[in-house]
This record gives C-alpha cells, sequence and structure tokens, in this order.
C-alpha cells in the first residue's frame, strides 16, 4: 500500500489532470461504439423474475473513470420505451455503484448522497484520490428514500405490461403474462438532481452533461437455473466539437427526445448488424437475440390492450445464413418493441437450421417520427448481441455481441 | 428460402458489388465490434489429458469466425504459446457469408482440423458448400494443403509440447511456460490472407505494404469464443476482438507507428492494422453468493520483440513483462497502489509481476495480483518499456507504450461471467498517466 499521500487539494489536481488525459472530458471517434468511458450508458435489456426471488435478475455497475465526482441520472424505462423511474445517483471519483434491478424494483434504490448530504462521509464513501463535493440540488432528493408501496406496485405493473394506477391504469410494456419485469436502462452524467423525464427537451438543454467518464458491466444471474452471464453496458460517448454530432438533423442517440437538435451531443448506435447463433454442441439450448432499437419518438403510457403508434418495428431487411450459406429471408416483425430477447430458430424467428449467422439491418421508417432525422429518416439505431446456452448438467450460458455493420452517422441500407 | 433473382452469376456479382464491408475503411483510433481482417483470441485454456471413458472433458475454448461479405476469403488460423511464439498454422476457407467454428481441444489434444477448400479443391462443393449468393473460388495456391483434417502426429506432439512448456523438436527448443498442470495455454489470431502461405505472422513477406504480401487487408471478419469447462459446467465467452486495417489513416500507414504486427514488420506499419489499447479500467468481485470463487483477468500483452524458441528452463530476455501503472480501488474508492517498476523484464526485486507473459490468466486476490479488497476495480496501464535493444525502441513514436486487452471472468460455484475492460486509449496514441502521487 503506498502511504505517500499529499494534501488532497493537491491529489484532486493531479487526479483530475489524468481524468482528462484519461477521456474525462476529451472527445473519442463518434462513429462507432467502443467500450470507451463516456457520457450515457445503456443496458439494452435486462430482466428481472418477479415470481421467483432466485430467478433471474439484473445486476450493473456503474464506475467513474475519472478522479471528479460526478451526478448520473438514471432511468429505469420498459420493452416499449416509457419511463418506470428516474433517480439520481452521485459517485465521489473512481467510484463505482452496483445496482441491483430485483432491489430497485422492490422500491430499495442504492444510496449515495454528495458532500452536503453526507458530511460525515458515511454515505458516498471517497478515497484519498477521489473529489468529494457537493450538488445543493440533491438536498433533500440524496440519499434516496425507500419508495413506498404503491410506487413499488407501479414499477411492478409498468414493467410487466401490465395497468399502473400511477399512470392512470395505463401500460408502458408487453404484457408476456410470465411475471417477468423487462425493460432497458440508461444512465447520463447530469450537473444537478433532476427530476426532469426523458421526454423533456430541457433535460438536454439544462441537465445533462458531456462528461465521458461512465463505464460499467452488467450482470445477468439466474440461479435457479445456475446460469449467468455479464456483458458490458453500451458507451456512448458524447463529443462538443464533431460536426456529426453537433449539427441539427443529424442522428444523434437522444434525437428521439430533443428534436433533433443534436444537443445531447451523443453519438448513435449502429443499424445494421451481423450476429452469430449456434444452436448445437456444446449450446444445446436454443439460442437468443438481445436486440434494442428505437423508437424515434418520445413514447408516453398507451392504453392497456393496445401498442405504441411506433409498434410493431419493422426492419428493411434480415437474411439468416445457416453454415452452408444457405440463405433464408426473415418475413414479418420479430423485434417489434422497443427491447428484447428473441429466441433463434422458432416461434417469430423461424428458420431450417440451428447454427449460421445472420444480417440484421434494422433501419426502418417510422410515421409517428415524421421525417425524421431529415439526414435520412428510414435510419434507425439499434444494439444487437446474442446468447447461447447449454443444457442439462451443462446449463451454462455465454454471450458476444453482434458484429456492427454501419453506424446510424452514415447508415447501411444494404441487404444481403 | 430465397431463390435466386436472376441467375447464380449475377447474384454474385450484384452482393460482391454491393457488400458493404467488404474493403470498409474504419478508424483507426479504436477498437470497435466492426469487422476486422485481423481477429485476436487473447487468450485459451485446454485440458489435454483426455477424459476418462463417461467422464466430462475439462477445459475447452471454441471459437467461431463468420465471413460478413459475399465474397470468399482465405484466412489464416495462428496458434500462438503464451509467450508470443508461433507454434501452429492453419489455413480455412470461407464463402461468402461463411461460418466455421474452430474446437481448440479437438485441435490440439487430438489433431483434428474441420475441413474446409476452396472450389479448385472442392469441384463438388461438398467440403465447402455455398449458398445462392456466396461466392465460391479457387485459390490454386491451397491445392495439396486443403482440406486438411488431422494432423500428423509428431504435429500433435510438438503442438501439445510447444503449448505446455515443454521440449519441442519441431522447434528446437520451448515456446511456452511451463506451469506444470496439464493445460496447454496461448493465444491465436485470425488473419484474411490471399494464398495458402506457409508463412506466420512473424515471418517476413507475410505482411506487405497495402495488403501486398500474404495478408490482405479485407475488413470482413467478425468471430467469438467461449471458455467451456464441462466438468463443473460452467461457460462464458465474449466476441473475438477485431482489428481493423486501414490503408489512409496515417495511424496505421506512417513507420514508426504502432500497429497491431508492428513487432513483426519492425514497425513499418506494413500491416496497416490499428493497435489495441494500453489503459484499462476492470471490475473484480468475489462475493459470498455468486461469483464465489473471485474474478481473474485474462490478459493479452504484446511483447514488442519477436521472439524465436528458446532453451528450456531460460526465459525470453523480455520477460517478465512490467508495467507503469496499477492501482486497486475498492467500491468505496480506497486505493492501494503497488509500486511498480515500468520496465521489462522486471527486476529480480519486484515483486508485482501479474501480467508477465504475453497471454495471461491471473486470479485477483491471488498470489500475483494480491488485493486487499473484496470488490472493487483495477485501473491497468500495461505500458512498458524494454530494456532489450532494439525494442527498446519501439514502436519509434513511444517506446513506452505496449498495446494489451484485458477482460474480466467472474467466478463462481456453478457460474461464470465475463466483461471486457473499460479502454482509455488506444496505443496510437498511448496514456501514460499515473494514479495518486
Amino acid at each position: 500500500m503506498r502511504n505517500a499521500i499529499r494534501t488532497l487539494a493537491a491529489l484532486l489536481v493531479m487526479c483530475g489532470g489524468w481524468a482528462s488525459r484519461a477521456g474525462a472530458q476529451q472527445y473519442p471517434d463518434v462513429k462507432v461504439l467502443a467500450d470507451q468511458p463516456a457520457a450515457t450508458l445503456l443496458l439494452p435489456y435486462f430482466e428481472v423474475n418477479l415470481s421467483k426471488s432466485n430467478g433471474m435478475n439484473t445486476i450493473f455497475s456503474i464506475s467513474n473513470a475519472s478522479a471528479t465526482a460526478i451526478l448520473a441520472h438514471v432511468n429505469v424505462m420498459t420493452d416499449e420505451s416509457v419511463l418506470a423511474l428516474g433517480f439520481n445517483i452521485y459517485l465521489t471519483g473512481y467510484d463505482v455503484s452496483t445496482i441491483n434491478m430485483r432491489d430497485v424494483i422492490s422500491g430499495n434504490l442504492p444510496r449515495t448522497a454528495s458532500a452536503g448530504q453526507d458530511p460525515g462521509d458515511t454515505i458516498s464513501h471517497k478515497g484519498p484520490f477521489s473529489q468529494d463535493i457537493n450538488f445543493a440540488s440533491c438536498t433533500g432528493q440524496l440519499p434516496l428514500p425507500a419508495l413506498p408501496a404503491n410506487y413499488v406496485t407501479h414499477m411492478q405493473n409498468i414493467l410487466t405490461g401490465n395497468a399502473s394506477a400511477i399512470y392512470s391504469g395505463t401500460c408502458g410494456g408487453l404484457n408476456y403474462g410470465d411475471n417477468v419485469a423487462r425493460g432497458y436502462i440508461t444512465v447520463d452524467t447530469v450537473n444537478n438532481c433532476t427530476l426532469r423525464l426523458p421526454g423533456d427537451p430541457a433535460y438536454y438543454q439544462n441537465d445533462i452533461t458531456f462528461q465521458n467518464t461512465l463505464w460499467g458491466n452488467a450482470y445477468f444471474l439466474d440461479t435457479l437455473n445456475n446460469t449467468s452471464r455479464a456483458a458490458p453496458v453500451v458507451h456512448i460517448a458524447a463529443n462538443l466539437t464533431d460536426p456529426r454530432t453537433n449539427t441539427a438533423n443529424r442522428y444523434t442517440y437522444y434525437g428521439r427526445y430533443n428534436g433533433w437538435n443534436a444537443n445531447d451531443h451523443r453519438q448513435p448506435l449502429s443499424t445494421s448488424y451481423m450476429a452469430r447463433y449456434k444452436w448445437a454442441a456444446p449450446f444445446q439450448n436454443q439460442p437468443s437475440l438481445i436486440v434494442w432499437r428505437d423508437p424515434k419518438i418520445n413514447q408516453v403510457p398507451f392504453a392497456c390492450g393496445t401498442f405504441p403508434s411506433y409498434s410493431p418495428l419493422n426492419q428493411e431487411g434480415i437474411v439468416a445464413f445457416d453454415e452452408q450459406e444457405h440463405p433464408t429471408v426473415v418475413t414479418g416483425t420479430p423485434f417489434p418493441a422497443v427491447t428484447q430477447r428473441t429466441p433463434v430458430g422458432t416461434g417469430v424467428l423461424p428458420l431450417p437450421s440451428g447454427s449460421g449467422q445472420i444480417y440484421l439491418n434494422l433501419n426502418t421508417t417510422i410515421i409517428p417520427a415524421g421525417n425524421n432525422p431529415t439526414s435520412d429518416p428510414a435510419a434507425s439505431q439499434a444494439w444487437v448481441a446474442t446468447v447461447l446456452s447449454g443444457a442439462g448438467a451443462n446449463a451454462y450460458s455465454a454471450g458476444a455481441m453482434a458484429a456492427q455493420m454501419d453506424t446510424a452517422v452514415n447508415p447501411s441500407h444494404f441487404v444481403p | 428460402m430465397r431463390t435466386t433473382v436472376a441467375g447464380l452469376a449475377a447474384a454474385l456479382l450484384l452482393s460482391v458489388v454491393v457488400t458493404p464491408s467488404a474493403h470498409a475503411q474504419f478508424s483507426a483510433r479504436t477498437i470497435t465490434n466492426q469487422p476486422g481482417a485481423t481477429l485476436l483470441l487473447p487468450y485459451f485454456e485446454v485440458t489435454l489429458k483426455a477424459p476418462k471413458a463417461g467422464a466430462q472433458p475439462g477445459k475447452d475454448t471454441y471459437f467461431s469466425v463468420a465471413n460478413t461479405s459475399a465474397t470468399a476469403i482465405l484466412v489464416k488460423v495462428t496458434v500462438w504459446s503464451d509467450l508470443g511464439i508461433p507454434v501452429l498454422g492453419i489455413h480455412g476457407y470461407l464463402t461468402g457469408y461463411d461460418v466455421q467454428s474452430w474446437d481448440l481441444g479437438d485441435i490440439i489434444r487430438n489433431g483434428k482440423l474441420p475441413a474446409t477448400a476452396s472450389a479448385g479443391q472442392d469441384p463438388t462443393d461438398t467440403i465447402s458448400p455455398k449458398g445462392s449468393i456466396s461466392q465460391d473460388i479457387n485459390f490454386a495456391s491451397c491445392t495439396g494443403k486443403l482440406p486438411t483434417t488431422q494432423l500428423p502426429p509428431d504435429v500433435v506432439a510438438h503442438v501439445k509440447a510447444s503449448l505446455t512448456g515443454q521440449f519441442s523438436s519441431v522447434l528446437g527448443g520451448c515456446a511456452g511456460l511451463n506451469v506444470g498442470d496439464g493445460l496447454a495455454r496461448g493465444f491465436v489470431t485470425v488473419d484474411t490472407v490471399n494464398n495458402c502461405t506457409d508463412r506466420s505472422p512473424a515471418d517476413a513477406g507475410y505482411f506487405g505494404p497495402g495488403g501486398s504480401g500474404d495478408a490482405t487487408n479485407q475488413n470482413v471478419l467478425y468471430g467469438d469464443y467461449q471458455y467451456v469447462d464441462a466438468s463443473t459446467g460452467k461457460a462464458e465467452g465474449d466476441s473475438l476482438v477485431s482489428i481493423k486495417t486501414n490503408t489512409t489513416d496515417p495511424n496505421t500507414t506512417t513507420s514508426g507507428q504502432y500497429t497491431f504486427y508492428g513487432t513483426y514488420d519492425a514497425f513499418t506499419a506494413a500491416d496497416n492494422r490499428q493497435p489495441l489499447a494500453t489503459t484499462f479500467a476492470a471490475r473484480y468481485t468475489k462475493d459470498t453468493t455468486v461469483f464465489t470463487q473471485g474474478t481473474s483477468l485474462t490478459v493479452w500483452r504484446d511483447q514488442k520483440l519477436a521472439q524465436g524458441p528458446f532453451t528450456c528452463g531460460t526465459n525470453p530476455a523480455w520477460y517478465p513483462l512490467g508495467q507503469e501503472d496499477i492501482a486497486v480501488f475498492d467500491e468505496l474508492e480506497n486505493p492501494q497502489i503497488p509500486v511498480v517498476i515500468p520496465v521489462s523484464p522486471q527486476p529480480p526485486t519486484a515483486t508485482y509481476i501479474p501480467f508477465p507473459a504475453v497471454a495471461n490468466k491471473t486470479l485477483v486476490g491471488g498470489s500475483a495480483l494480491p488485493v486487499p479488497f473484496d470488490a472493487g476495480w483495477l485501473y491497468l496501464d500495461l505500458n512498458t518499456t524494454l530494456s532489450i535493444a532494439p525494442a527498446s525502441g519501439y514502436p519509434p513514436e513511444d517506446p513506452a507504450a505496449a498495446q494489451a486487452w484485458v477482460t474480466s471472468w467472474f467466478d463462481g460455484k456453478s457460474v461464470e461471467a465475463s466483461a471486457r475492460a473499460a479502454r482509455f486509449d488506444g496505443a496510437s496514441s498511448a496514456q501514460h498517466f499515473h494514479v495518486g502521487p
């Protein structure tokens, strides 16, 4: 253990310098996503089995790559992109916060607090190299309290496709009838304990920051079936100098919420992917694809029994190749929602062979989105990952990211 | 099934012309998961001992390589020892949109290779079948080399010995670390090539500017890999590291710049391949409920010096590799910063050498990487300067830079999970920041 510690002020200056050099304020290449610290994290899909406490759960971590203390805003969204819950967390320099989605849905939110709400440094501890500052706007909000019972009920309902009393009896997601909560999560660096909704343009005008300091991982644990897997969350970098992320009407990640004015300055995802699927030893169980998609509109709660106006999300083309390269054109809408885990080979994605690779051109024009983004109204960002799993005694699970064939900055509309 | 719209020739022509990725020029600055011209499997383990009848085999590593283009391609699969010596070269032919799986256990234990063959060696299209929109062409140089489905016994013996740190009669020396646990270790690269070359990436002529050597600059490959341990019922995987070429970016075309294969082309940038990162942030955890066995890191590193076989019982001159900085944080940001000496080989007095080889798997909290915490994250600045000429000046743009790749593997009693470490830079612009005072 190194014990030569100078004054905290000197350390903070030094570490702040590193933060800049290590990516905190740098502007990475916006063309394609890389696992570099970023201003927004996307957990593209989560599941929590609400019926069985040892069933599938999702845990993710948010880490601060810089010595500078930061505030982050977490939005838990349904699988149809309706906000279920938004809250703020505070991270001292080099902090890491682990968020257990089963706990969140049970109303137990992560306890963090900036210096003003934690004068004794007992809630959000800091190390000797870590900045710990006060966000005055968080007073009265952090540390987060346990949520009341009616809010817990709201989250459990809205994330399982049932009616939410908080949303006046309307719904926010698909109802699979299995009592599994599904959705996705975004995490943004912000400058205050904002409670603005993600669809509020003022959130992008006033609240978010462009600190490329966040990184994280996600873990999918199913102790009931002895399976687990992990993956990095998607790192979405901000860039204030690249014309592709500061020119109105270009595709940016949050374009759907800010009128495509690019003031989020966040790089978009890709639109076309190639993914390997394998339904053969040692992965005898059916593979699946995790697919997150952009509805390109701000989706609000909708009448139960109906679907959002963008639904089902279509695509320009999907072609699967078996291991002898025989192509199969996939028809229909196998990925209709904003986020989903879709079995490959049967059901909505039937294929004649269990193994091969699949080309996914997920671009689509969405009528409610109008002619947006005007740079290419047919462009539609997405994220794709594969899940392979074994069977019986070998009920393991493994995942991999799909290959990114382009970026929504300059989308490819090619279909094999 | 799609039927061909026009004749097969027309379909092939169309696909070959409009496929989006065949020769795309990608940014050289950051590693992304876009199709590349080289794939890296950063670390593998294979149990050499055959299981007893009825018993489950031990550790195995599988990987798949897919061709994202309609154009047929040839790849060179190189199996390297954990000290960076090429041990085995295999050719693979992929028709357009083909995908090929490789079982390293079957290759190393049994010498069995998957059969592939280009049109000239497969006139009836029974070995490497093609689909209706996939190109299938002849690589004449592969005649007599493809298909190969069985390695000769002496080659199998050489591979086993080389990957376990034993004497190889083929090499006339040793190639790897002798850990003595019956596990073959190393890493794998897969390059697009234009002929069934006998050269390896370590040989002159394999790379030429603009793809004029054996290796080509076709950014069409992606893949995945899985570690499977059937004896414990655990598996986990990740995408292969996709390394792209760029023939227009000064970072990958200027002599003296850091490129992925610079070690083997004297840093002339003849390989045109983007380098990896040098500095990472990796999570670790050991809890009492799920990941009870703790976290291991697989770490691939660049020794920056072409390494040949060496006398058994000794180590290469650059061994062990050092690093510029490691900082261990717990989840309350309390740091532990071991004192490191940022040169390789590390001096005998150095006590903190967690990643000494080219391909490593290191237990966080173990003797090589002791940490006082149960959970947190690691800052890893794996840059290092070699003290051996001429590598002490490599790469010329920044002799202290050293590319690497880091992945966390979280291990439970019956579950396992993995996550790539976050990358803070690219070796073409390496950071050298030291955490703390």
